[in-house]
């Protein structure tokens, strides 16, 4: 994407206002008064502890996908993947919960491997989409996009947990989701001083992105692969490489986040795309990449989404909303040249008359300090430029040999040649 | 294997693959001209949408059992209206504000389906349309009373992919519109030498493909969606199929057909075949093994691919 000419938190805030002004236009034709919609949402999350908790644990999530996809997006790629490694990671990692809990283990082992399980697999399922980039120039966002709808069904079909007649499911129920143990899920909602572990985790891998980025050789091959995709060869990084890790490091974050989000839930049912991967292309665009940035936008969205989800339903509106939001700030993402002229069109609108004085003040000494030192050089002009003012004019032949402004042709009396030729010929017997 | 089985599995082959193709070629006229459509997808659910909502206005006063074909003709036109409205914000987008197609196409795959839902949800009070009454594929095949599962799959869908395949054909080998339009997808500085208004032509593509996107979406809601559109649900993922579709066939009508007439084989055959011992996973093989094919086929196809020279890059008029 090209980038803008003005500050990145401007370019973000103007984003974020025209969004808002097309949500603002689309509550009003859905006949809702925008303004009591948005007292509606902000009062409904802060008014409720358990909305508020909720909100701290979607965050944390929605951080995750969003420092995922900036990763790839700062290597110049464009992981969409996010939502199967999201629920591939997630989903594998309950599955085998599950099964260590049927075995028996303790349970922080279980988290803790829960984790790792995730990692791992989150990383495999990305390189794979980096390895068919890489070795068969497939595309990485339709390979993204189609392995999202594989990795669905793929988990749908593993949760079921019941092969050729054989039950592997350990409580009996009909409808596909694997419960897992209240304590299990505990560990995931445990606090530390009213901030979620999740939280915590987040803003460390958000601190890890940060330091990758801006403080490690890597990190600078990945900035110079998504300046300029072709320049890599030519001062010695290996971008094949690069890539296929760099994909693979975004998939095992992103599937951190199912795993926190599926563990935290206790339980997975793979209906659907949960939708942190696309808010997070939303996150990651609007935070322009930076670590803050994603913090904030990503803080604003969750909030954003969670009212809406809590406080539409009396008002005759769907959640849905949010997402025509995310969809527009995508947009408007990506087209920095429109933004770049609101921008300038609103700076201009504010800006005051300049100053006539001090400007033609400073015109009129540069003119006359000119004609000075054009004066001193050629004599006077003020003939030669009544001259040039003049319009050029037709003359007849008679007129034309008659006229003074021809330089005066000097013609040596000896031979009748003009003088102009005969000093040329002088020269040329010297050199003889 | 009896004669049955082969007429239904064909049948079942083509019903699945009319959508794709339609889809597939709505992709092939915008990329052609240069410009990546990742909003097929978008478009189709848009299509499929405004086709319903067509249907639905019209159900109370004109009864859909004496005219199935005038409301199929309703249909197509309001769901190519709809997708036009999104092809015009990614022709908008991609060229005059000179933004990168691929996220713009994204974008607009998430505008479309949350917008059908928010649009279903004010409308309906629930996120997916009302019931569009009786029409349904047995309805529009022309002929509606055979045995022959084969001649029951024949609709007027049928009949638009074999002209749409030859006038696309045709269009882009003889006529003045086709090769100018292949001419501003290879190289459009050159075609801006000679004269060509090279926004001009790329965004009549991106009209053409949306109108097409908006018919297959339609194809989808009355030949396999049931008695209602639902965003989430309906077209899943189908766009992104015919994308795969369109790069398989690497940018040419014909393999397109090939293509696609062969994933829909591929899809239906583990499902027809009717093993037992496959049976319990007759919804991963419906649900995910479509999407597992096309990656297979991209796998094969994309190393020396073909893609029109400058799709995907940024054009700004010379002078």
């Amino acid at each position: 994407m090209t980038k803008s000419k003005n500050k990145p938190f401007i370019v973000s805030l103007t984003i974020l206002g025209l969004a808002f002004l097309v949500m603002f236009l689309i509550l009003l034709l859905a006949r809702v008064n925008p303004l009591i919609a948005l007292t509606k949402m902000v009062t409904q999350v802060i008014s409720s502890p358990l909305e508020m908790q909720l909100l701290k644990y979607y965050v944390a999530i929605l951080i995750l996908t969003g420092t995922s996809i900036a990763i790839s997006m700062y290597t110049g790629m464009f992981n969409i993947g996010v939502e199967g490694q999201f629920i591939v990671g997630g989903g594998i990692s309950v599955l085998t919960s599950h099964i260590l809990n049927s075995a028996g283990v303790a349970y922080p082992i279980i988290a803790l491997s829960a984790i790792i399980i995730g990692l791992l697999v989150g990383y495999l399922w990305g390189l794979l989409i980096g390895y068919l980039k890489i070795k068969f120039n497939v595309n990485e966002v339709v390979s993204g996009i189609l392995l999202n709808y594989f990795g669905l069904a793929l988990i749908a079909q593993l949760i079921k947990l019941e092969y050729f007649g054989k039950s592997y499911k350990l409580v009996d129920d009909i409808n596909s989701s694997v419960k897992l143990p209240e304590q299990l899920s505990a560990i995931f909602r445990f606090e530390v001083l009213t901030i979620p572990v999740l939280l915590i985790i987040a803003m460390l891998v958000l601190v890890l992105y940060a330091f990758i980025k801006n403080k490690t050789k890597t990190g600078f091959s990945m900035q110079v692969m998504g300046k300029n995709e072709h320049a890599g060869p030519y001062i010695g990084i290996r971008t094949d490489l690069i890539r296929m890790n760099v994909l693979g490091l975004s998939g095992s974050i992103a599937a951190l986040a199912g795993v926190l989000y599926f563990m935290y839930d206790g339980s997975v049912k793979a209906g659907s795309f949960a939708g942190f991967g696309f808010n997070g292309i939303a996150v990651a665009s609007l935070g322009n990449l930076s670590a803050v940035g994603i913090l904030l936008s990503a803080t604003f969205l969750q909030f954003l989404q969670s009212s809406a989800n809590a406080s539409f339903g009396p008002l005759g509106l769907h959640g849905s909303l949010i997402g025509i939001v995310i969809g527009l700030i995508i947009l408007l993402v990506s087209s920095q040249y429109a933004i770049d002229l609101i921008i300038d069109n609103t700076k201009n609108f504010f800006k005051e008359e300049p100053k006539n004085n001090e400007s033609s003040n400073n015109q009129q000494i540069i003119e006359t300090t000119r004609e000075t030192v054009d004066t001193k050089i050629y004599g006077d002009l003020s003939e030669t430029k009544q001259k040039l003012k003049a319009k050029p004019q037709i003359l007849s032949n008679e007129e034309y040999q008659n006229s003074a402004d021809l330089i005066p042709e000097e013609i040596d009396k000896k031979t009748s040649k003009s003088k102009i030729y005969t000093d040329i010929e002088d020269d040329v017997r010297e050199v003889e | 294997m009896n004669i049955d089985m082969i007429y239904s599995i064909l049948a079942a082959t083509i019903a699945l693959a009319i959508p794709l193709i339609i889809g597939a070629y709505a992709g092939l006229y915008s990329e052609r001209s240069g410009i990546i459509n990742i909003g097929i997808e978008g478009m189709m659910i848009a299509g499929g949408f405004f086709g319903a909502l067509g249907i639905i206005s019209l159900k109370s006063t004109i009864s859909v059992a004496n005219n199935p074909f005038l409301f199929l003709l309703i249909a197509c036109i309001t769901g190519a209206l709809g997708a036009a409205l999104f092809a015009l914000i990614h022709s908008y987008f991609t060229i005059k504000l000179k933004s990168n197609q691929v996220v713009t196409g994204i974008a607009l795959n998430m505008l479309a389906l949350s917008g059908t839902q928010f649009l279903s949800y004010l409308l309906f009070q629930q996120t997916e349309t009302d019931t569009l009454g009786t029409l349904s594929a047995a309805q529009i095949s022309f002929f509606k009373n055979s045995t022959n599962p084969l001649l029951k799959v024949i609709n007027p869908f049928t009949i638009f992919v074999i002209i749409m395949i030859i006038t696309t054909i045709f269009v882009f080998n003889k006529t003045r519109f086709g090769l100018r339009v292949k001419s501003v997808g290879e190289n459009p500085y050159a075609a801006e030498a000679v004269g060509i208004n090279v926004y001009s032509y790329r965004f009549k593509a991106v009209m053409i493909s949306g109108i097409l996107a908006g018919i297959a979406g339609v194809a989808v809601l009355l030949t396999s969606g049931g008695d209602k559109f639902s965003p989430a649900i309906t077209i899943n993922g189908k766009g992104f199929m015919a994308l795969a579709i369109l790069i398989s066939g690497r940018w040419r009508p014909i393999s397109i057909l090939v293509a696609g007439l062969f994933f829909a084989l591929l899809t239906v055959l583990p499902i027809s075949l009717g093993i037992e011992s496959l049976k319990q996973f007759n919804q991963f093989i419906q649900t995910g093994a479509p999407y597992l094919i096309s990656l297979i086929a991209l796998v094969f196809v994309s190393k020396n691919s073909k893609a029109p020279k400058s799709i995907g890059k940024v054009y700004e008029k010379a002078n």
